[in-house]
């Protein structure tokens, strides 16, 4: 007996490692099949593309899911083991207001405010005034909106992490709606990391080196300072990402320092380039030819478009464990003795006071630089805009001070975004969307997601971020409508703050594609994504092998209607499979047996339970 | 107390639990699945055992005709399986680039005219066709029965005498 269960699960394995390995070849083949669509893409003057092209890409797609599917099948020994949880270490809360406020306006005035301000003062001139105002009332908006949320979710003993929290509260875990707010908000703080790096990159190997040589230092000492700020950044990195519980007093006081400086810096310069200009606004309100609507569409357009330069103040409300639950508030408290808040009312506070004093900070700086008026293609020319603007307008001296800014702005907005990336794909590991496994290892996902946003460029994850921050930002905004229980119908009057900003939100991110419609392809489809895995979890193994059954099938009939040929590519991936690439026949069977795989195994998942359908109906269990 | 007085008690007491949880439900406000996550998260801190037990056990009542729910599920899965097809094929050029306006508009009429009768002649594929639409057809009857089902319980339709 024992000898028969032994074979049987000899037989077993090995069937196992056979469905893994035609796994491993269906995912080589889509691999192979991508990289030729990718190859035809790059070629000049290509023609018009066909629908047997799209076929066939749409059967690579399901080739992908397919493999990954088949490749679970593998032995138990072959599998990743599972890591074993640590033990979370908790530390006393010791933020108070300051240090929140600062840590809210360090992540809101960022990296992008250093570039896309001043071409977009230069630009778009009142519109660009307009946005930025408009931008500053929504995130006001909204931050009254989240800490009235949190308030809500506080009262009832319920702890509120970050904004897709509330949507949890609000539908529980098992939603659809939570799931999209979740992966938005995580892809969003990625792109945000990834321009943090990018233009971090270009200023200390492109632009950094350029200045230290126009102060006449040699080669050494510009790697050494080079070097340094690089050295530094990883420290702060570290300290923040590994280290925090240790050194968060010593990262709280280092927020208020940096934040300080960098306000001071801005709110110096500001008034600096205005007042070399003579705080001239000729031309402010010139838009010839335009008519009322177009300028409009511009604002709503230019206010979506610079919406990334708010929605750090966000931050805050992930500060839950570390701020304490009762703080007294500057000068308020020297005056009147005893004057406490507690964390439901200085959180909100916190968070409307952070967008008010960034978007004066913005405005400020955007009015400077327009008074200033610096050269529109000189400014279109340089890598960082402001630094030029300092450097033609005021002088190298202050161009160095700018520099520290756009250090100090980069440190304090790369960090928290990569947090948030890493905290929000952990909380998927929590709701049981990703083992636990690999959402402990969410900074490496957020590493390689970085490395491959990265590779888009500037613009794209400028729209990307706001595209997927703004869809986000609408679903939490009506979270507060779902949180509420006591209602008689299905929207009342108490709703219209929720309501008016979710569909602000949701106005706002279809306003991109004006921007360019790569942004609303890339950010619809990454929604989608989001969608078939959320419907993934909920169809369960068995449910989501029979659907990639009928996938494959269906694509199969595609191919067969559709016939075509097989992407080449350069690749050499597999022998043999130039020789096999003449039509799409590998690929058709490769599906077709796949998909007799997964009904095979489904039957055979089955099969050892009771099955359900020998029971009668309205038996519990 | 007799049998039949402690049985009251007990009957009175089970009534107002339920009628407790019910108040609570009010209070708590939020979706039902949010306010049966958050109920079921504090009564599984509780340290009684059979409170435990009860919540972290809840009854699977079984569907009343589970062959139609398996039909209807696997009909839905088919039409799914379709419509993502369709809704690639459509968004694949968008994906890929393709954005002028003459191209997608060639695209979309190729569509239609660019279906091959020799690839569909292949006796596989009028087998598998055949097989799905059989499929979708008693899926679909079956769901009809489940929407009738759902109407009449909606109070929207009445069950003749």
């Amino acid at each position: 007996m024992a000898d028969a269960s032994r074979i049987l699960r000899n037989a077993s394995n090995l069937v196992r490692f056979f469905v893994a390995a035609l796994g491993v070849l269906v995912l080589v083949i889509g691999a192979y099949g991508v990289a030729g669509v990718l190859e035809r893409l790059r070629v000049p003057g290509l023609g018009a593309f066909s629908v047997p092209d799209a076929a066939v890409f749409v059967a690579l797609l399901a080739a992908f899911l397919t493999g990954g599917l088949l490749l679970a099948e593998a032995p138990v020994k072959l599998r990743i083991p599972r890591l074993k949880p640590r033990p979370a270490r908790d530390s006393p809360a010791s933020y108070g207001f300051v240090t929140i406020l600062a840590v809210g306006i360090g992540s809101t005035l960022g990296a992008p405010l250093f570039l896309l301000i001043p071409l977009n003062v230069v630009e778009y001139s009142i519109v660009s005034v307009i946005s930025l105002a408009l931008a500053m009332i929504l995130s006001i908006a909204m931050a009254r909106n989240n800490a009235d949320s949190y308030a809500a979710l506080k009262a009832r003993g319920l702890t509120a992490v970050g904004g897709p929290a509330f949507v949890r509260a609000a539908v529980g875990t098992r939603s659809a709606r939570y799931f999209i707010a979740r992966v938005s908000m995580a892809l969003a703080n990625t792109a945000l990391a990834a321009y943090c790096v990018l233009v971090f990159v270009l200023f200390i190997f492109g632009y950094l080196p350029h200045l230290l040589q126009g102060y006449g230092l040699g080669g050494v000492p510009t790697v050494l300072i080079v070097g340094t700020i690089a050295v530094l950044f990883a420290i702060w990195f570290v300290m923040n990402s590994i280290l925090e519980r240790r050194f968060m007093r010593t990262i709280g006081f280092a927020q208020i320092a940096f934040t300080s400086v960098l306000v001071a810096i801005m709110v110096t310069q500001s008034y600096l380039l205005g007042s070399a200009g003579g705080w001239n606004f000729h031309g402010l309100f010139d838009f010839p030819g335009a008519s009322g609507f177009d300028l409009i569409g511009a604002t709503l357009v230019n206010t979506a478009y610079l919406y990334l330069l708010f929605f750090g103040f966000q931050e805050i409300q992930v500060l839950d464990r570390e701020a304490r639950d009762t703080v007294r508030i500057p000068v308020l408290s020297w005056i009147r003795k005893g004057y406490v808040l507690d964390k439901k009312r200085y959180f909100g506070i916190a968070m409307v006071a952070t967008v008010v004093i960034a978007g004066l900070v913005n405005i400020f700086y955007a009015l400077a630089v327009f008074a200033a008026h610096p050269s529109p293609s000189a400014l279109s020319a340089s890598q960082i805009p402001a630094l030029y603007v300092a450097e033609s307008v005021l002088g190298r001296p202050y161009e160095v001070l700018m520099a520290l800014a756009f250090m100090i702005a980069t440190f304090t907005t790369f960090v928290p975004a990569f947090l948030a990336a890493t905290r929000h794909i952990g909380s998927l590991g929590e709701d049981g969307f990703l083992p636990k496994s690999i959402a402990r290892g969410s900074w490496l996902l957020v590493l390689a997601a970085i490395a491959f946003l990265a590779a888009a460029g500037q613009e794209f994850l400028v729209s990307i971020t706001d595209y997927m921050v703004l869809v986000s930002l609408g679903i939490i905004a009506l979270a507060a409508i779902w949180l509420r229980g006591d209602r008689r119908r299905a929207v009342e009057r108490k709703d219209a703050l929720a309501l008016g900003i979710g569909l602000a939100c949701f106005v706002a991110a279809a306003a991109l594609y004006a921007v360019g419609p790569a942004v609303a392809v890339f950010g619809s489809i990454s929604i989608a994504v989001a969608f078939l895995v959320y419907d993934f979890f909920e169809l369960g193994v068995l449910g989501t092998k029979l659907f990639v059954a009928f996938l494959d099938i269906v694509t199969f009939l595609l191919l067969a209607a559709y016939p075509s040929s097989f992407p080449t590519s350069m690749l050499p991936v597999l022998p043999g499979m130039q020789m096999a690439a003449g039509g799409t026949g590998g690929l058709s069977i490769a599906l077709l047996a796949a998909a007799a795989i997964l009904v095979v195994s489904v039957v055979a998942d089955l099969v050892p339970q009771e099955s359900p359908l020998g029971r009668k109906g309205g038996e519990t269990d | 107390m007799d049998e039949n007085t402690s049985d009251l008690a007990e009957e009175a007491a089970v009534e107002r639990v339920v009628l407790e949880l019910t108040a609570l439900r009010g209070l708590m406000g939020g979706s039902d699945e949010a306010t049966t996550d958050r109920l079921r998260e504090r009564l599984l801190s509780s340290n009684d055992e059979v409170i435990k037990r009860l919540v972290s056990s809840p009854g699977r009542r079984l569907p009343q005709r589970p062959l139609g729910e398996v039909l209807i599920g696997v009909g839905e899965l088919i039409l799914s399986a379709f419509l993502v097809v369709g809704g690639l094929i459509l968004i694949v050029p968008s994906i890929l680039g393709f954005e002028s306006r003459v191209d997608l508009a060639q695209y979309l009429a190729d569509l239609a005219l660019g279906l091959s009768s020799s690839g569909l002649s292949d006796p596989l594929v009028g087998a598998l066709g055949f097989g799905l639409a059989l499929f979708l057809l008693l899926a679909a009857l079956y769901t009809m029965g489940q929407a009738a089902r759902s109407l009449e319980q909606s109070g929207l339709i009445l069950r003749r005498a």
